[in-house]
């Protein structure tokens, strides 16, 4: 019996570790919300996990626009007037920035004119234990 | 907790019919009446405080209805302080684990995600008596102890026949406790006093005794990264430690001689990391080095006083 069962885990235990890093593939999928049909734009990875509900998520997210002719755009956080970059007739960009919270963020990107905007992408925040008084002792045990 | 049983070993121990048969153990049933009467009382003072639950000053109240289903699969080398056991083949480092936490009006099924044992071996059924912000006391009935059986660590667990054969089977120490913890910004401490149960001696008289069970974990969070620092200080009674290093007349042997046991404690520091890898799986590593007192050496049984644990697997929440 014992032998069944430590076959059976040797065959399981790989095939999870598979599934796991197929997992990761899909919660890297990309985020695009292209407002503006010409401009596509995106964030990845699109979901970054926590242990517990509350803490503050870290990630490298690559933000990247693509247009199919030279604009100029400035990159934005969702309810922040502060921009993070701007670039003057680009047809396509790509930067990476540190991620670091506990909600979900959306970035903006513009229209330098009239700051219009022009697309979404959205770095989603999740967690695996929701942060209930019991769960915030069970993390310490 | 000390594990004499691991491995796929544990699930053959688990089955066995001498197993099976603690359940119905005299000693454990008798610990299993005092826990359900302890706690059946304090149920019934419960329900009638529970107008106070919105009292300003009781902002902690017991736990409703809360679930939680683990699956881990680790893989562990995890050396005994019992001479002649070595893990060999790759199912004797396959550690699998199905953790469960239920919670209802006080009474709970917990497991330590850092220190399971196969199956529900590291599971506490438990009654929360007082509960405060930063402490509690809780009723505890757990296995503190886990068995070993000579037969199955030799055919199962790479046992070395001349060292281990013809000693009975030790069972495992169910106990029921009182604990202390106390919660601090990012770290816990806790302290059970136990009264544990064991199976039976040569003659066939219960062995029971003392146990002072004592851990504190710190949180060290990096990153995504969950750090836990820990270090555990454990008093065993001299029946207890007896019953699982002793050597009684009747399995006396040239190359093991008879043997009492004195009473003795473990030490233990702990590091362990858990990584989120999705919103179902984790990924999870830890260090645990053991350090017996010195006398323990001196059975016929032991190898060691020292242990070091070495874990790593992932883990995967329903």
């Amino acid at each position: 019996m014992c032998f069944n069962i430590g076959k059976g885990l040797a065959i399981i235990l790989p095939t999870l570790l598979y599934c796991l890093l197929v997992c990761k593939q899909v919660s890297a999928n990309e985020s695009t919300v292209a407002i503006d049909n010409q401009v596509v734009f995106t964030a990845l990875p699109e979901q970054c996990v926590t242990l517990r509900q509350g803490r503050n998520c870290f990630a490298t997210v690559e933000l990247q626009w693509k247009s199919p002719s030279k604009q100029s755009f400035c990159l934005y956080q969702e309810g922040e007037e502060k921009q993070l970059g701007c670039w003057k007739n680009n047809a396509n960009v790509q930067i990476k920035i540190d991620f670091e919270s506990n909600k979900s963020i959306k970035y903006q990107l513009r229209k330098k004119v009239n700051n219009k905007v022009v697309a979404e992408a959205q770095v989603e925040v999740s967690w695996q234990h929701k942060n209930t008084a019991r769960k915030r002792r069970w993390r310490l045990f | 907790m000390i594990t004499f049983c691991k491995y796929a070993l544990c699930f053959a121990m688990f089955f066995k019919k001498n197993n099976i048969r603690l359940l119905q153990n005299q000693s454990f049933s008798w610990l299993l009446a005092i826990f359900l009467l302890l706690t059946s009382s304090f149920c019934y003072g419960q329900e009638t405080s529970e107008n106070q639950e919105n009292d300003a000053n009781k902002p902690v109240i017991k736990d409703d209805f809360e679930w939680q289903i683990i699956l881990d699969l680790s893989l562990i080398y995890d050396p005994t302080i019992i001479a002649g056991i070595e893990q060999e083949k790759l199912s004797e480092y396959l550690l699998p684990g199905l953790l469960v936490d239920i919670s209802y009006k006080g009474f709970y099924l917990q497991s330590n995600q850092r220190r399971s044992h196969v199956l529900l071996g590291g599971t506490e059924l438990g009654y929360q008596l007082f509960i405060e912000d930063n402490w509690q006391f809780d009723l505890i009935l757990k296995a503190y102890m886990q068995g070993y059986d000579s037969e199955s660590l030799i055919e199962y667990g790479g046992g070395d026949p001349e060292l281990l054969a013809g000693l009975k089977e030790r069972e495992v120490t169910i106990g029921a406790a009182i604990r202390y913890s106390q919660y601090f910004e990012d770290s816990l401490f806790r302290i059970d006093f136990a009264y544990g149960s064991s199976g039976e001696d040569e003659n066939e008289n219960h062995v029971g005794g003392l146990l002072i069970d004592s851990f504190y974990s710190y949180l060290l969070p990096y990153k995504n990264w969950d750090i836990y620092l820990g270090a555990g200080l454990t008093y065993f009674s001299q029946d207890i430690i007896n019953y699982y290093i002793g050597v009684s007349a009747d399995e006396v042997l040239a190359t093991r001689p008879e043997y009492d046991a004195e009473a003795g404690f473990r030490a233990q520091a702990e590091i362990y990391a858990q990584y989120p890898v999705s919103e179902s799986w984790s990924f999870h590593t830890g260090i645990t080095h053991s350090y017996f007192s010195n006398n323990v050496k001196e059975s016929p049984l032991v190898d060691t006083n020292q242990t070091t644990q070495v874990t790593l697997g992932v883990m995967y929440v329903f």
